[in-house]
């Protein structure tokens, strides 16, 4: 156990946010709760959500004619989010007053700052932090957003003992009896306090405990993060997240402390 | 018209890419590219190639000439010597010029994009005071770099590090999960205002 302080995935996504008081009370977190630390699973967790919105926006960008259509393009395939963020991203650049004609130039504008949001947001998400832990050796979180050709490769494959060589079931197993405590505790939720998180969880470690091995094939450990997070926490003094439906059920049989960052009273009304 | 010559210029794929004036500001070709290959409507496509190629490297060497001088004067803006209100009039040219790169063009490689965006993020709406010594030399070391016709991933790698290292904050607020109601529907006013002036333009 040490003095850390662990920051979940989504404290780190809050520091973007556009609202300055959020993003205010993410910056004192940091600076009033050192030394901080996270799980190396969450810069996977970065990976899939965050930085695969900004090369979506990046691909779209690129490959259309007109911003009508790029913009088009990001709502039919990156849905609502995505859309927003395009327009979060033009009004830091301006907003009405964007130059939007010649496109040509409006995005070389775009581009610019979405390849350089890429690489900075992943260096800075580690940066953030005074010490990644990494006790499964996750092989996914080592692989950055990487250059091909001229655009970018952010997909997360799907893990297969070829491609991993990680120590997620030793980890898996050193928290046996964690994690025993935790199928009993779900088993024994009303409906009411059951999310469909929590139900995956239940499912993926009763066939570990069963089998004696954690399957790491396919995108298992993208189903449990919640649960890999809050396990590694348990290095640390405390998790810090947003996150309450799921952590405030898991900290109790994994025995780990849980702190809320209260996002819903902070956020501008 | 003109008959398009050469196997290659057969193709449909080249077809669009052939340069009719009313299109230059398209997709297919930049202005400064049209402009330099002239009023003709049809080239064939080997023509195409060799003057696009010329143009390029003209438009691609005005952009290195203006960071070349970018690189002088954050340079300059760095010498302790010279007076505080000349160093910073120097930053600002600095800073523009730096803007200006970022839209004169497409076809900067993604390093470069990364150098240049890092640079505008981290001195947006600032001034020369608001950093340090230490800042500066990567400020001038980053233009330094982007005078190079190509900018290596260690490079932009090393830019973003130095200047996250500093204290520097590279990252604009795109996360929408927090944007207020209100502030939805701003974006949404704002963005259908653009996309009348983007149809304006078609």
């Amino acid at each position: 156990m040490t003095d850390y302080t662990f920051i979940d995935t989504d404290i780190q996504i809050h520091g973007l946010s556009p609202d300055p008081p959020v993003r205010a009370a993410v910056e004192h977190e940091l600076n009033s709760s050192k030394p901080i630390a996270m799980s190396e699973f969450s810069l996977v967790e970065l990976k899939g959500n965050y930085i695969q919105d900004l090369v979506l926006l990046r691909r779209k960008v690129c490959d259309s004619t007109s911003l009508e259509l790029a913009f088009s393009r990001v709502q039919n395939t990156g849905g609502r989010r995505a859309a927003l963020m395009l327009a979060q991203l033009i009004k830091w650049l301006g907003g009405s007053a964007f130059p939007v004609n010649p496109w040509a130039k409006a995005r070389s504008l775009l581009l610019t700052h979405l390849d350089a949001q890429v690489l900075a947001c992943w260096k800075e998400f580690q940066r953030k932090t005074d010490k990644v832990f990494a006790d499964f050796e996750c092989a996914r979180a080592k692989e950055g957003p990487l250059h091909i050709r001229e655009g970018w490769h952010v997909a997360i494959p799907k893990c297969s003992p070829q491609n991993s060589k990680c120590k997620i079931n030793e980890f898996m197993m050193k928290f046996s009896s964690e994690i025993q405590a935790l199928a009993s505790y779900i088993d024994s939720l009303d409906a009411k306090d059951c999310t469909n998180e929590l139900l995956v969880i239940s499912n993926i470690i009763k066939k570990t405990l069963r089998d004696g091995v954690f399957h790491i094939e396919g995108q298992a450990c993208r189903k449990i993060g919640d649960l890999l997070i809050g396990l590694q926490s348990k290095s640390g003094k405390e998790l810090l997240s947003s996150n309450y439906k799921e952590h405030s059920q898991l900290h109790k049989p994994l025995s780990y402390n849980f702190r809320q960052f209260p996002i819903a009273n902070i956020r501008s009304k | 018209m003109e008959k398009l010559t050469g196997g290659e210029a057969q193709t449909t794929e080249y077809r669009p890419r052939v340069v009719c004036r009313q299109h230059a500001s398209n997709d297919f070709v930049d202005s400064g590219t049209a402009n330099f290959i002239g009023t003709r409507n049809v080239l064939d496509y080997a023509t195409y190639r060799r003057e696009k190629t010329g143009a390029e490297r003209i438009i691609n060497s005005r952009r290195l000439r203006n960071i070349d001088e970018a690189f002088y004067w954050i340079a300059d803006a760095n010498d302790t010597v010279i007076d505080l209100t000349e160093r910073s009039n120097l930053f600002d040219s600095w800073k523009d010029v730096l803007e200006h790169s970022m839209a004169s063009k497409d076809g900067l490689s993604i390093s470069q994009h990364e150098v240049l965006g890092a640079l505008i993020v981290a001195t947006k709406s600032k001034d020369i005071s608001d950093f340090d010594t230490i800042t500066l030399k990567i400020f001038q070391e980053a233009t330094n770099i982007l005078r190079q016709d190509r900018v290596l991933e260690v490079d932009s790698e090393r830019i973003i590090e130095g200047l996250l290292g500093a204290g520097a904050s590279l990252s604009i607020p795109l996360n929408t999960k927090e944007i207020s109601p209100a502030e939805e529907e701003s974006l949404d006013s704002m963005m259908e205002e653009l996309l009348v002036k983007s149809r304006e333009n078609d």
